[in-house]
């Protein structure tokens, strides 16, 4: 320092007390230009383009996370509804049987027979039905969990960074205030330059780690919820599946039994009558006009059942169209077979795809979720290395492209063909994927979480109860 | 900072600007430090850089404004244009997308400078030979069009680094020479001192006039 000058130590000390308070004041400004920035977002300000864009990739993210949120929220109702309605028809089923079956014993022809039978049978449905509820019972309860968990965590996580966010905008809005009039020559000018600088710097660093955090939980989010619905759904399906296996032969059963028997005409009936009227009225009369020899005996039966819904439900036009009642046996095992062929083209090849996740992620390695921070060399190094796992499933499903076919082109035929449905299903079960083409790397951690993401596409394990609980209870 | 000789005539400021992470610290830390910085930490908002050169036998002082590329800076360092006399447009020749940007940039620098501002064109990382991504004669000829300067330069082995911030220099100077740069307006970028008694007037300040951070 020049000695002794006065002019010069006055000034050093100047600035000396000046410091300081600078750190009241500093923080005064800091919070001074927070609030601005807060304002500006609560009043909808149009935000600089630049800064906007720059939080791009975030702000899809966090459309990801609404969409998650809103989604699981919908699913619950969705559930509950059904389960509310599932108890409805099986309740009228069972009443329908109970009725049939009732009405049948007094009747002493092969009618009777058919009603009694056709009424049990529809007892045993009504009954497995209910079965039905447990698995979506399941269903519920995990979906709940993961929202007051898993969605609410990460909830927590992005208001952390909105906030940053926002002191970080702030900060920026400070820099561009004080760059206006900016001229390095002038001691008090870097001065302050330089405590904005400083501000920004430390505002930027915690808003790029909750960005990069919430990120990453988004995607976690994501895939975890699809690996709850595979488990769940699983369960589910097969459930399905065996309920309608079982009511279809129970049904199919009823319909070779009576094969050859003479149907009744029946003609629209306007006015609810007791049944056993109508009955008397129907019995012995011809055979339907044009009708061929296979599905009739059926058809009877379900105009049986048709009409005894009218009575049950009120309708006038249910005659009409046999198989709007609600429990058709013949349909329902066409659908149970339309649905088995479906479910059962579900695959890619199941050792394929994991040999191709297991090529894709060889070896393990730690940098699955480096900071960006921990790379500084470049900032291109500094994108690649920052690991979002949806990248895995960008990789497996471009590989995966080629087994994909058209989900349209589904025809109930015997034999399951194996690639059809995959796509959808995978599409269905898969988050969006975001169309990076990330190095393959450093991912066991990652694959081990994604193991068993999609057990639905294993072909051999739908509709065999045995596997699928050893898979599940595993 | 004692034995910096204040005796410089002019004062040109320059701006550095470019895609985030092409090179720009490194080249004002080339030219002012003589050295390659490898761990760069992303520039916020600007950092200052200065050193004196002599152009046609005249000492010039060069205020160097050295600019954020992060696209979330840009409303920031826009400010920063006004006044230049000369700026720097760098690109990365090793990655085609900082090349397609250098419209966007020139528009800005364009916009927000006055009409005299020297422009030179810099591909940066020539030491990077075997990733170039963009031809030497694509960039001259892009520069030809939009009458810049060009060269193509180094900041790990210096490779031209001097010669882009004194061909800019001397373009300046030419300007100022042939009358086409008017030193009395307001933000050309050049700031005319007279070569006299520097020493008095550094004795005569409260508050010396600090050279930026960098020297």
């Amino acid at each position: 320092m020049e000695g002794g000058h006065f002019g010069y130590s006055r000034d050093y000390l100047d600035r000396f007390i000046q410091s300081q308070d600078s750190s009241v004041v500093n923080k005064f400004q800091q919070k001074y230009w927070k609030t601005k920035q807060t304002l500006f977002k609560v009043t909808g300000k149009k935000e600089d383009e630049h800064v906007v864009a720059s939080d791009a990739d975030l702000d899809a993210k966090l459309e990801v996370f609404h969409s998650i949120q809103r989604t699981c929220m919908e699913l619950l109702k969705v559930i509950e509804q059904y389960q509310r309605r599932i108890c409805f028809l099986s309740q009228e089923e069972n009443e329908l049987g109970r009725f049939l079956r009732s009405q049948g014993s007094q009747d002493k022809t092969r009618a009777g027979k058919i009603m009694q039978a056709t009424g049990k049978a529809l007892c045993f449905s009504s009954q497995q039905r209910l079965a039905l509820r447990k698995p979506l019972c399941r269903l519920y309860q995990e979906v709940e969990t993961f929202r007051y968990r898993a969605i609410s965590d990460t909830w927590l996580t992005v208001n952390r960074m909105e906030q940053s966010r926002t002191e970080y905008r702030g900060a920026l809005l400070w820099m561009k205030d004080v760059s206006q009039e900016l001229d390095p020559d002038t001691q008090k000018q870097m001065e302050k330059f330089r405590k904005v600088q400083a501000q920004v710097r430390t505002t930027k660093a915690g808003f790029d780690k909750l960005k990069n955090d919430v990120c990453q939980k988004v995607e976690l989010l994501g895939a975890s919820r699809c690996n709850l619905l595979s488990h769940v759904l699983t369960t589910y399906q097969t459930t399905l599946l065996h309920f309608w296996e079982k009511t279809s032969h129970t049904m199919a059963a009823i319909h070779e039994s009576f094969k050859g028997c003479q149907h009744y005409e029946v003609s629209a009936s306007k006015t609810s009558q007791e049944p056993t009227e109508k009955l008397a009225n129907k019995t012995g009369t011809k055979p339907k006009a044009g009708a061929e020899e296979g599905g009739e005996p059926e058809t009877a039966a379900d105009q049986l059942v048709s009409l005894a819904n009218e009575n049950t439900s009120d309708k006038t036009t249910a005659s009409e169209d046999p198989f709007a009642g609600v429990s058709e046996p013949e349909a329902e095992e066409d659908s149970a077979a339309l649905l088995s062929e479906i479910l059962g083209g579900l695959s890619v090849d199941e050792g394929d795809f994991s040999q191709q996740w297991t090529e894709v992620f060889g070896d393990a390695d730690d940098r699955t979720s480096a900071a960006p921070g921990k790379t500084p060399e470049s900032s291109q190094q500094k994108e690649k290395s920052f690991f979002l796992p949806s990248q895995l499933l960008d990789q497996s499903l471009n590989q995966l492209q080629s087994p994909l076919a058209d989900w349209t082109g589904i025809v109930p035929q015997p034999d399951p063909e194996t690639e059809q449905a995959s796509g959808a299903n995978q599409n269905l079960s898969k988050p969006a994927a975001k169309a990076t083409a990330g190095k393959p790397k450093d991912l066991s951690a990652w694959f081990n979480l994604f193991a068993d993401l999609d057990p639905l596409s294993n072909p051999d394990a739908i509709g065999k109860p045995d596997t699928e609980h050893e898979l599940h209870t595993a | 900072m004692t034995a910096a000789p204040y005796n410089y005539s002019y004062i040109f400021k320059y701006i550095i600007i470019g895609d985030m992470g092409v090179g720009k610290s490194c080249l004002l830390h080339q030219f002012t430090e003589k050295k390659f910085m490898a761990d760069c930490p992303h520039t916020i908002g600007v950092e200052f850089g200065t050193r004196i050169m002599e152009v046609h036998g005249q000492k010039v002082k060069l205020q160097i404004w050295d600019t954020a590329g992060q696209e979330r800076f840009r409303a920031v360092t826009r400010s920063y244009y006004r006044g230049a006399a000369g700026a720097l447009m760098v690109y990365d020749i090793t990655r085609r997308s900082t090349y397609n940007h250098l419209s966007s940039w020139l528009t800005d620098a364009r916009n927000l400078t006055n009409p005299n501002t020297v422009i030179i064109l810099i591909g940066n990382k020539a030491d990077l030979e075997a990733q170039r991504d963009v031809t030497y004669e694509e960039a001259k000829q892009f520069a030809e069009e939009n009458g810049l300067l060009f060269l193509e330069a180094s900041a790990k082995t210096g490779e031209n680094v001097e010669e882009a911030f004194l061909e800019a220099a001397k373009r300046i100077y030419q300007n100022i020479q042939d009358g086409s740069l008017d030193l009395n307006a307001a933000e050309s970028g050049v700031q005319h001192k007279p070569s006299a008694p520097q020493g008095g007037r550094l004795n005569a300040d409260n508050q010396p006039a600090k050279e930026g951070c960098s020297c």
